[in-house]
């Protein structure tokens, strides 16, 4: 069966964590792309901006928040998807009010870590139910 | 005055010479020395032809002296002094008259002397009282502190090799139709799942603030909780008395104090392994001068023992049985009393029972 979203961005500095996302998720994406910090992320999703493949609501973004160079949401304030057309999922060990807070401004839902498969497949159904 | 400021202000000129001169005042010390007092004074009044029922004057104090250890220092010195003086006055008459006279100002010069002194005594001790406390209460903050950031960074960096460990093993037991491997993985998760609740326990514990607060009444808080934990007490064969008091509104989190309330009442039910009452009771008491809220959690538990009673707000400090308590209860809600600008205090009696105060300031 052909899958029914596009494309999964992991971010995510412990490649262990990538594959779990990848492992629980991604048969659900036609491409997964995978990015180990944060300007990786960053130059992901601006690529795709200029390359004129922008994401939709048909792609999601999954990004830790500790990640070297800039932190997850510094990122996703910096991509600037004003219009909050994609799904993005934020995984954090440490989902603090100010945390929390932040990620509502941008839109985020926020994952806190240690979550299971389920937990995972769950916040997915969110973005879809929540369609932006 | 923060505590910082009280460790750090100078002690006043006074109370070190005061200090100074009671030093070498023990228990043990006060008694030879008022025995010889009393036998010297008791040789001058022989040898001067004053009968011996007036150095029993000094005799009685003396031995008042030796029996309260703390205000010892206090009457010794007026015993000396009055001893002094009531010598040097016998000597100049020895009419019926004179002697009576020297002896009711001798003692009434011993009294003043005495209550004096023994206020002086008195106020120092009170101080080096709160200064004992201001210190320990800012080492513990201090300590606490450190650890809180440690095991925010420590629980920070679980949360990621957790998150792979449950999640292999949800893989492995999705893949295999092995029961034996069913069991083993949902042991794996069951584990994981408890090491994440510590982890929880720990960032809470390490990072608050920014948290909302708003007008809350103690009693209405009290009583929530009493509720919700008295299936909990009825099962431990214990009950939760909530006393009705008057209405006490403070500034703060709801969520949190239930928790430190749930916590206290929770350390009260396990405490007392016979049953019992835990007596909840919200108040508004007069502290240093102002107005402030109390809650009161009071059980009839086994107490808390000397040793363990500096120890009981450090994160990891149990006497329950493994499995029974993290040791994060009472840190937590250490925390976020902290946080509420607030303390606890702690009064217990080993094997009658401990009472915990929360002190909040009143919402304006």
């Amino acid at each position: 069966m052909e899958p029914s979203r596009r494309k999964l961005v992991i971010a995510d500095d412990s490649p262990e964590m990538r594959w779990f996302v990848r492992s629980a998720i991604g048969a659900e994406f036609r491409e997964v792309v995978e990015a180990a910090n944060g300007r990786e992320l960053l130059w992901t999703l601006l690529r795709s901006r200029f390359a004129a493949k922008d994401l939709d609501h048909r792609d999601l973004v999954i990004t830790d928040l500790c990640m070297p160079a800039y932190d997850g949401l510094e990122v996703l304030d910096a991509w600037g998807d004003r219009e909050h057309r994609v799904p993005t999922i934020l995984i954090t060990a440490f989902p603090s009010e100010e945390i929390r807070q932040r990620a509502r401004e941008l839109k985020v839902i926020v994952l806190a870590k240690p979550f299971s498969r389920a937990a995972l497949r769950q916040a997915l159904d969110d973005t879809t139910r929540d369609p932006r | 005055m923060t505590t910082a400021a009280l460790v750090r202000a100078p002690e006043p000129r006074p109370m070190q010479l005061i200090e100074r001169l009671s030093g070498p005042l023990t228990r043990r010390t006060i008694v030879p020395i008022a025995i010889l007092m009393t036998v010297v004074v008791g040789v001058g009044d022989r040898l001067t032809g004053v009968e011996l029922p007036f150095t029993l004057l000094y005799v009685l104090p003396i031995g008042l002296a030796a029996w309260y250890r703390d205000r010892a220092f206090g009457l010794a010195v007026s015993a000396l002094a009055t001893a002094c003086i009531g010598v040097s006055l016998v000597h100049d008459g020895l009419s019926t008259l004179g002697i009576v006279w020297n002896g009711s100002g001798a003692v009434l010069l011993f009294f003043a002397v005495t209550w004096c002194v023994d206020q002086l005594h008195a106020y120092v001790e009170r101080e080096r009282a709160q200064r004992r406390m201001a210190i320990d209460q800012l080492r513990h903050a201090e300590r606490l502190n450190v650890i809180g950031t440690l095991a925010a960074g420590v629980a920070h960096e679980l949360g990621t090799p957790l998150n792979v460990i449950a999640g292999c093993a949800e893989i492995l037991a999705e893949d295999s139709s092995d029961l034996t491997v069913h069991r083993r993985t949902t042991m794996i998760l069951d584990q994981v799942s408890r090491v994440s609740a510590i982890i929880r326990h720990l960032l809470d514990f390490g990072h608050r603030g920014g948290v909302a607060r708003g007008d809350v009444e103690l009693g209405t808080l009290a009583s929530a909780t009493v509720e919700m934990l008295q299936s909990t007490a009825r099962k431990r064969g214990a009950q939760i008395v909530l006393e009705p008091g008057p209405p006490v509104h403070v500034s703060g989190n709801v969520s949190e104090l239930e928790q430190v309330l749930s916590n206290l009442i929770l350390n009260g039910l396990q405490a007392m392994e016979r049953g019992g009452t835990v007596r909840v009771t919200t108040r508004v008491e007069n502290r240093a001068d102002h107005p402030e809220a109390c809650l009161v959690v009071e059980d009839q538990g086994h107490g808390i023992s000397a040793a363990d009673r500096p120890r009981i707000f450090d994160p990891f400090f149990t006497t329950k049985d493994v499995g029974e308590g993290t040791g994060l209860g009472l840190a937590v809600s250490y925390g976020i009393v902290r946080d509420h600008d607030g303390s606890i205090e702690v009064e217990s009696q080993p094997g009658r029972g401990s009472t915990f105060t929360v002190v909040l300031p009143l919402r304006a």
